[in-house]
């Protein structure tokens, strides 16, 4: 496997899990809704 | 219409994390498991994903964010369906007849996405009871062989007729079994049906992929007499940047039209989702969690598993002679795949189970939008929309069902209505957000509750760069798709490709049917439906039903 094929599926990879797990933590912790109410 | 006396759509989602489970279900399906690592790896590896994520940033958050607003904007006006909805921010007949397609899309999609689906299921359960006839001693072109064939005794793609084939086919009974699940969670309703079951269906999902995944990567080189077949081989396969592919136009067009039909934008579905949400609801974070949601399924997952496992056992030459398109990759090269590797029955039973759940949280989705429709156009009750979609869906599947042979029909429909269409949808989407609606005015109303910021510059890119990078993308789909299709349409003469027509032609006559008389009945409750600022109905019992 080439540097650069680790490169582009270190970054890519771990780009989307970031940002997934960003949203997921802002969504369940930091919102001030929160998940799992029943917000309607 | 004196006395409009019909129930108001009174359904709500229970929870956020359950919208946004139920929404990224109806993004994650079969195409980010086996159509997103092929296209990636025929078009530049790694370097595919540049114009990929450019794409996630300029045309599909943007884009899904407009159809939210739309949504919830529509929901606070007692209207849940795409053509009541976009004929409000189209402001008048023209998009409201026009949104019907957002209506068609889902409806017809699942005539035959549910066989899919059924094939699914249909393999899982081979595999789960001993697997589906590929010898494993057999060399590479002749597992593929039996495979394939396999896959046309389950499709029924050698013949038309399946149903009067003689005793109940196995494909048959399947699609009784997967029907009437989706029927079932249909009629349990929003909430207690699509939403409770995408809520266990995504993160089961998710460990049956993280499964496999773990089996892939662990893989090491299977076999000591062939070296050059193993993951790093696979993963290059699949990673390794071709920077030349990014000076090809073609590649910024597939990767453009990846991100579009994976995030589900112009699907109608969204539009209908977000009808259920409250005013002040966020739907800025909610958005881009269910869309991230789908970018981990799609790259964390299928770019690491579906070609690197293929590389593995199939080698280099074998996997790109047989990893070209959906079908090809998940139900022709994977069952080698799985005959190859050790405990291969129990992982291939994961993996199809997997691509069942990814394909049932799509296909639910498809019917609630009809429902919705049906329901708030004609004034049915639940139960009497749930049952009217129900029966035009069996009337759409059996049609499939019997034109199987070479997945003619399935394919027409496909390409004009899963594929032609949802740029339409999308297109008259953006037009009346940005410029009849007003994009100023569309971002108060993304604002409204938002808990994240949005760029200033978003104004310019909903205005200008979305609509003119989905008119590109548009264009060159239809320039490099058109006259081929034709030319094999017309090549073959098989007369599945008019009847499909005909099925399309007259899905459009229904809806657009009933668009005239839910417009009628809309009026008559003194709902505006032409976007000219009446006063907003309070939700609950009002005078439409």
């Amino acid at each position: 496997m080439t540097l650069a094929a680790m490169l582009f599926m270190g970054i890519s990879v771990s780009a989307v899990v970031a940002l997934t797990a960003w949203c997921y933590y802002r969504v369940l912790f930091v919102s001030r809704r929160g998940a799992g109410r029943d917000e309607n | 219409m004196g006395n409009v006396s019909v129930e108001r759509q009174t359904q709500r989602w229970g929870t956020r994390l359950g919208l946004i489970l139920a929404v990224a279900g109806s993004a994650v399906g079969l195409g980010n498991f086996l159509r997103f690592p092929g296209n990636a790896a025929e078009n530049g590896g790694g370097a595919f994903l540049i114009p990929y994520f450019i794409a996630f940033l300029l045309l599909g958050i943007p884009i899904g964010w407009a159809e939210w607003t739309m949504g919830r904007y529509g929901g606070r006006r007692g209207l849940h369906s795409a053509p009541a909805i976009i004929g409000l921010w189209g402001k008048g007949a023209t998009a409201r007849y026009l949104g019907s397609l957002g209506v068609l899309v889902p409806l017809v999609v699942y005539f035959y996405y549910v066989m899919i689906e059924s094939w699914c299921l249909s393999y899982f359960w081979g595999y789960a009871t001993g697997g589906i006839g590929v010898d494993e001693s057999l060399p590479v072109a002749a597992q593929v062989a039996a495979s394939q064939a396999h896959f046309a005794e389950t499709t029924g793609a050698n013949f038309n007729g399946l149903l009067a084939a003689g005793g109940l086919h196995s494909s048959v009974i399947f699609w009784l079994i997967t029907f009437a699940l989706n029927a079932w969670f249909l009629y349990r309703g929003l909430s207690r049906g699509i939403e409770t079951f995408c809520r266990w269906a995504i993160p089961a999902m998710a460990v049956c992929a993280l499964i496999v995944l773990v089996r892939v990567l662990t893989l090491g080189t299977p076999d000591p007499a062939l070296p050059d077949q193993n993951v790093a081989a696979g993963l290059n396969f699949m990673w390794n940047p071709d920077y030349a592919a990014l000076g090809n136009f073609q590649t910024w067009l597939v990767a453009a039209g990846q991100i579009f039909f994976s995030l589900s934008v112009g699907f109608g579905v969204i539009i209908n989702y977000s009808s259920y949400l409250q005013k002040d609801d966020d739907i800025v974070l909610t958005s881009l969690t269910a869309s991230a949601t789908n970018e981990f399924f799609e790259v964390a997952l299928g770019g690491m598993i579906t070609l690197t496992a293929a590389v593995t056992f199939l080698g280099l030459a074998a996997t790109q002679a047989n990893t070209g398109g959906t079908f090809s990759t998940g139900f022709a090269a994977l069952p080698v795949v799985f005959a190859r590797m050790p405990a291969g029955d129990f992982f291939g039973a994961v993996w199809f189970m997997m691509l069942f759940l990814a394909a049932i949280t799509s296909s639910l989705s498809m019917l609630q939008p009809a429902k919705a429709f049906f329901q708030e156009a004609l004034g049915l009750t639940h139960r009497g929309a749930t049952l009217l979609v129900a029966g035009i869906c069996i009337a759409g599947n059996l049609f499939v069902l019997w034109f199987s042979k070479g997945l003619v029909a399935m394919d027409t429909l496909d390409f004009w209505v899963g594929n032609f269409v949802i740029f339409i949808v999308a297109g008259i989407q953006i037009v009346c957000f940005s410029w009849v609606f007003g994009v100023d005015q569309g971002l108060d109303e993304m604002r409204r509750g938002a808990e994240l910021r949005i760029p200033r510059w978003f104004r310019f890119l909903l205005k200008y760069v979305a609509p003119a990078y989905l008119l590109v993308i548009f264009v060159g789909f239809c320039w490099n798709n058109i006259p081929q299709y034709f030319r094999s349409a017309v090549a073959s003469g098989d007369p599945a490709v008019l009847y499909a027509w005909l099925v399309i032609l007259g899905s459009i006559a229904l809806l657009l049917t009933v668009t005239a008389i839910g417009t009628r009945r809309w009026r008559a409750a003194g709902l505006d439906i032409d976007g000219k600022g009446a006063a907003i109905r309070p939700p609950g019992k009002g005078a439409l039903t």
